[in-house]
C-alpha cells in the first residue's frame, strides 16, 4: 500500500478535440510513484508527458483510468478538477508572479492558505531563501534578476508549503548548460536534505539518470510508457557519476529506447507543445 | 489511422465496463452544452439591450427618446435611392482621402525610415501637428478650400495620412537586422534587398497603418458632413436631429458603424491576402 | 539600407525653422489659397493675447473638466466591467456583443443622440468624451486580462488561493500595464471626441472657441486654438503615460529582458 505522498497512476488515457480533430494524448499509461522518491519520466517533445503532469496536478481532465494520492483518489474520468497545494508545480516557463517581488512570491502559498501570518511568512521566506544562499534579493522582481535565481525561488516558493508531491515540468529547459547544471547539484542537495516525492519530466535523458531513483520512458504520442529503470545510483551524487560504468550501461540501455521515439517524433514534425 | 475516441477507449478501458461508453458521452456531451450555452447568453446579451433600450424610451422623462421600434420604423421608410446615394458619397470621400493619403504616405513613409537624415529635417514638423485633433483643422479647411467636397476630402485624407505614414515609418526603421544581414550574405544589391526585403518585412506594420488609418478617415467624414451639411450618412444623422425626425438619427449610427466595420474589414482582408505569411 | 546611425540634433531645431518660413513665406506670396490663412506673425500675436486673457482660462478648465469628468466616468465602469469580461466566458459572452455591437460607432457619430438623451450641453458633451475614452479602456483591459499566461492562474490555484484572490492577486494585478494603455489611448480620443462636440455642439470650450473664432473671422485664433488644444492634450496623455510606468515598477524588468 502506498503512504500518504506516494502517486499511482493507474490506465490512464486522455483524448480531447483539438482544432485538428480528436487527438490522442496518452494511451493507458501506468505508473507508481513510490514515496518520497525521486521519479523522472522522459520522452520526445509533444509525447505528452505534459499532459500526464496536468492531470496529476489537477490542471487537466483525464478520459478513462484514475490518479491516487495515498489513497486518496485525485483524478478521474468526469470528475472535478481541484488543484492543490499538496501537488505544488514547478513550471516550464517559470510560473513566478512578475508582478511581486520575489519574498512575495516565496510567501504567497503560505498566506493564500492562511496556514501562517504575513509576518510569520514573510520571516520563513526569509530564512529559507537566505537557507540557500538567495538572501538579498528579497525585494527584486523577478524580471530583475537571473533565470537560474529564478527557477531556485520557484523551487522554494514549492517547497515551502510544502507539498505532498513536486511536480517539475522541464524546469531546467530553458536554462544553458553550465547553469543547468548548477541547478541539477541544488536539487539534488535540496533532495538529500529533506526528502520528499518528486515527478520531474523532461527530454534530457542525462539529466534524468543523473536526478532520478526512476527512469520512466515514454512514447512519441499516443504517450504510452515504454520502460521502466531503476537507477541503483548512491546518493549523495557528484558529477563523477557521469563517467562511471553503472552509468554508462544504464544509459545505453535506455538512450535506445528514447531514440527510436525521438526519430518517430522527429518524422512526424511534431510541434513544441507549450 | 484515424481510430474514434470509442476505439482508443474501448482498447484502453477493461472490457465490459461502463467506463468506455460513459466516457464518450461524456466528452460530447460537455462540448454539446458549452457551445449551446455561448449561442444562448450572446443572444440574451443582445435581447437584453434592445429590452432595455425599450424600457429606458418609455420612461416619463426620456420621453423624446425614439424606441426600437420606432428607429425601425424610420429604417423602413427610408427612401433607399437617397439612403444608398448618401452611402455612396460617404464612401467616395473616404475612399478618394484614403487612397491619396496612402499613394503619397507610403512612399514619403519609405524614405522618412530610411534615412535618418530626412527623418530628423521632416520628422520634428510632423510630431508638432500630431497632438493636434484631426477634428480640430476643420475651420481652417473651410478658410482654405474654395469647395465644401474638397475640404471634406482633405479631412479623411489628413485623417489617414498621419497613421500611413507612422506606420510605414516604423516598420520601415524596426526591420530586424538579422534578415538584412541574411540579405547581404546571400549576395543582395541594395535594389532587391529593399524589394525582398525590407518592403515584405515592413507590410504587416504598413497594414496596420492602413487599418487604423481608415478608421480615422471614417471619423473624419462624419464630422465633416455634419458641420458641413452637404450629403453623406453624417449629414443625414445630423439633419435627422435638425428636423426633428429623432428615430432616423439610430438609423444614421447604425449604418455609420456598419460601413465603418465593413471598410475596416475590407482592408484586414486585403492585408491578409497580401501578407499570406503571418500566423493569424 | 544601412541608415547612419549618426543623430543630427541641429537638424530638428532647422526643421521647425524651415516650417515656419514656409508657411510664412506661402502667405505673403498668396500661393494658391495660402493668402487665406492667417501668418505666423498675427498667430503669435493673437495667441499672446490670448493666453492672457480670463478667456483662455474659462475655456481650458471648462474643457479640461469635461474631459477628466468623462476619463474618470469611462475607468470606473470600464476597467471591473474589461477585467469580468476578459476573466469570465460566461459574463463576456452575456455583456461582449453589445459592446462590439456599439463599437464601431464614433463618438462624433454619436453627438445628434448625446444631445438627444442629455439637453443640456454640459452633460451631452461629457457624455461623448464618455464614449470616446470607454471602448479603448474597455478593450485594453480586456486584453490584458487575455494575456496573463495561463501558468499564472495555474500557479495561483495550486498555491491553494481561492476564486476570489486569484481575481486581485492575478487578473487585476496582471492587467495593470495594459489598462495603463488603455487609459493613455482613451484620453487621447477623449479629446477628439470633445473637441468634435464641443465644435458642434458646445457653448464654451477650447473646441467651441475655435469655431466661434472661424465665425467671428478672428482666423489667427483658430491657430493658436489648435496648438493649446494639441499641447494640453499630449501634456495630460504624457502625465497618465508617467503615472502608468510610476504604477508598474516590474515591467521596466520586463521589456528590458
Amino acid at each position: 500500500m502506498l503512504s500518504e505522498s506516494g502517486v499511482s497512476i493507474r490506465h490512464v488515457s486522455k483524448t480531447y478535440m483539438s482544432r485538428q480533430g480528436l487527438t490522442h494524448a496518452l494511451d493507458d499509461c501506468s505508473l507508481e510513484i513510490p514515496d518520497r522518491s525521486f521519479s523522472v519520466l522522459v520522452g520526445p517533445s509533444g509525447c505528452g508527458k505534459t499532459t500526464l503532469l496536468n492531470i496529476i496536478a489537477g490542471f487537466d481532465t483525464l478520459t478513462v483510468g484514475e490518479v491516487r494520492l495515498g489513497e486518496r483518489i485525485i483524478a478521474a474520468p468526469g470528475s472535478p478538477l481541484h488543484p492543490g497545494p499538496d501537488r505544488l508545480v514547478v513550471f516550464q516557463q517559470g510560473g513566478l508572479f512578475p508582478w511581486m517581488t520575489v519574498i512575495e512570491n516565496v510567501c504567497y502559498g503560505p498566506v493564500v492558505q492562511q496556514k501562517m501570518q504575513r509576518t510569520q511568512a514573510l520571516e520563513a521566506a526569509r530564512r529559507m531563501l537566505a537557507s540557500v544562499g538567495l538572501e538579498g534579493i528579497e525585494q527584486a522582481y523577478p524580471g530583475d534578476i537571473s533565470s537560474g535565481m529564478k527557477r531556485r525561488v520557484e523551487i522554494i516558493r514549492a517547497l515551502i508549503n510544502p507539498p505532498k508531491i513536486l511536480l517539475m515540468d522541464e524546469p531546467f529547459r530553458a536554462l544553458d548548460a553550465l547553469t543547468k547544471s548548477v541547478m541539477h547539484e541544488f536539487l539534488l542537495r535540496l533532495y538529500d536534505a529533506k526528502p520528499c516525492t518528486i515527478f520531474f519530466i523532461t527530454h534530457d535523458l542525462l539529466e534524468a539518470i543523473y536526478l532520478g531513483d526512476v527512469v520512466s520512458v515514454m512514447t512519441t504520442r499516443p504517450g504510452r510508457i515504454k520502460k521502466i529503470a531503476h537507477v541503483d545510483i548512491q546518493r549523495p551524487r557528484s558529477h563523477k557519476v557521469f563517467s562511471s560504468e553503472y552509468f554508462l550501461h544504464l544509459k545505453d540501455e535506455v538512450t535506445a529506447e528514447v531514440h527510436i521515439e525521438a526519430v518517430k517524433a522527429f518524422e512526424a514534425g511534431e510541434r513544441e507543445l507549450a | 489511422m484515424a481510430e474514434s475516441i470509442e476505439q482508443v477507449i474501448g482498447r484502453a478501458a477493461p472490457k465490459g465496463s461502463q467506463a468506455s461508453a460513459s466516457a464518450v458521452d461524456a466528452v460530447h456531451a460537455t462540448l454539446l452544452k458549452q457551445r449551446l450555452q455561448i449561442i444562448c447568453f450572446r443572444i440574451l446579451s443582445l435581447l437584453l439591450f434592445v429590452a432595455t433600450w425599450q424600457i429606458f424610451s418609455t420612461l416619463p422623462w426620456a420621453i423624446q427618446i425614439p424606441s426600437p421600434l420606432e428607429a425601425l420604423r424610420a429604417a423602413l421608410q427610408l427612401d433607399p435611392e437617397t439612403f444608398l446615394r448618401d452611402i455612396a458619397l460617404s464612401t467616395y470621400r473616404v475612399g478618394l482621402g484614403f487612397i491619396v493619403a496612402a499613394l503619397v504616405g507610403i512612399p514619403l513613409g519609405i524614405c522618412i525610415g530610411s534615412s535618418k537624415l530626412i527623418r530628423d529635417l521632416v520628422f520634428p514638423s510632423v510630431e508638432l501637428f500630431r497632438p493636434i485633433p484631426p477634428i480640430a483643422w476643420i475651420p481652417l479647411a473651410i478658410l482654405f478650400f474654395p469647395k465644401i467636397e474638397w475640404m471634406i476630402i482633405f479631412l479623411t485624407f489628413y485623417g489617414s495620412f498621419f497613421p500611413i505614414v507612422y506606420n510605414t515609418v516604423a516598420g520601415v526603421s524596426n526591420i530586424r537586422s538579422t534578415y538584412i544581414r541574411a540579405g547581404k550574405s546571400l549576395g543582395a544589391s541594395e535594389w532587391t534587398l529593399f524589394w525582398h526585403v525590407v518592403l515584405p518585412a515592413a507590410l504587416p506594420t504598413i497594414f496596420t497603418g492602413l487599418y487604423i488609418a481608415i478608421g480615422v478617415a471614417w471619423l473624419m467624414v462624419v464630422a465633416g458632413e455634419m458641420i458641413a451639411n452637404k450629403g453623406g450618412i453624417g449629414a443625414m444623422t445630423w439633419q435627422a436631429y435638425q428636423t426633428t425626425r429623432y428615430p432616423r438619427i439610430f438609423v444614421g449610427m447604425a449604418t455609420i458603424g456598419v460601413v465603418g466595420y465593413l471598410s475596416s474589414l475590407v482592408v484586414r482582408l486585403i492585408s491578409r491576402a497580401v501578407v499570406r505569411w503571418e500566423q493569424h | 539600407m544601412a541608415a547612419a546611425q549618426r543623430s543630427y540634433p541641429a537638424l530638428r531645431v532647422i526643421s521647425l525653422l524651415l516650417l515656419v518660413l514656409i508657411w510664412a513665406g506661402l502667405v505673403h506670396f498668396s500661393v494658391y489659397r495660402f493668402g487665406y490663412i492667417p501668418a505666423p506673425l498675427s498667430v503669435l500675436r493673437s495667441g499672446i493675447d490670448y493666453l492672457s486673457s480670463i478667456d483662455f482660462l474659462f475655456d481650458a478648465t471648462s474643457s479640461t473638466y469635461r474631459v477628466i469628468a468623462a476619463w474618470a466616468a469611462s475607468a470606473l465602469i470600464g476597467i471591473p466591467l474589461g477585467l469580468l469580461i476578459g476573466w469570465k466566458r460566461w459574463f463576456s459572452d452575456l455583456t461582449f456583443p453589445v459592446i462590439e455591437l456599439l463599437r464601431p460607432i464614433p463618438p462624433i457619430a454619436w453627438i445628434p443622440a448625446g444631445i438627444l438623451f442629455f439637453p443640456q450641453i454640459e452633460l451631452s458633451v461629457v457624455f461623448i468624451c464618455f464614449i470616446g475614452s470607454f471602448f479603448p479602456i474597455v478593450l485594453n483591459t480586456i486584453s490584458g486580462v487575455k494575456n496573463i499566461d495561463q501558468t499564472y492562474f495555474r500557479a495561483a490555484s495550486c498555491l491553494g488561493a481561492s476564486d476570489r484572490r486569484i481575481f486581485r492577486d492575478v487578473v487585476v494585478r496582471g492587467a495593470v500595464p495594459s489598462i495603463m494603455i488603455g487609459l493613455a489611448v482613451g484620453m487621447g480620443i477623449n479629446w477628439m471626441a470633445l473637441v468634435a462636440a464641443e465644435m458642434i455642439a458646445g457653448e464654451h470650450g477650447l473646441g467651441y472657441m475655435i469655431w466661434e473664432a472661424y465665425s467671428l473671422a478672428q482666423y489667427p485664433r483658430i491657430i493658436v486654438g489648435m496648438f493649446v488644444i494639441g499641447i494640453i492634450g499630449a501634456a495630460m496623455s504624457a502625465g497618465i503615460r508617467y503615472f502608468g510606468r510610476k504604477a508598474v515598477p516590474w515591467q521596466k524588468a520586463l521589456s528590458r529582458s
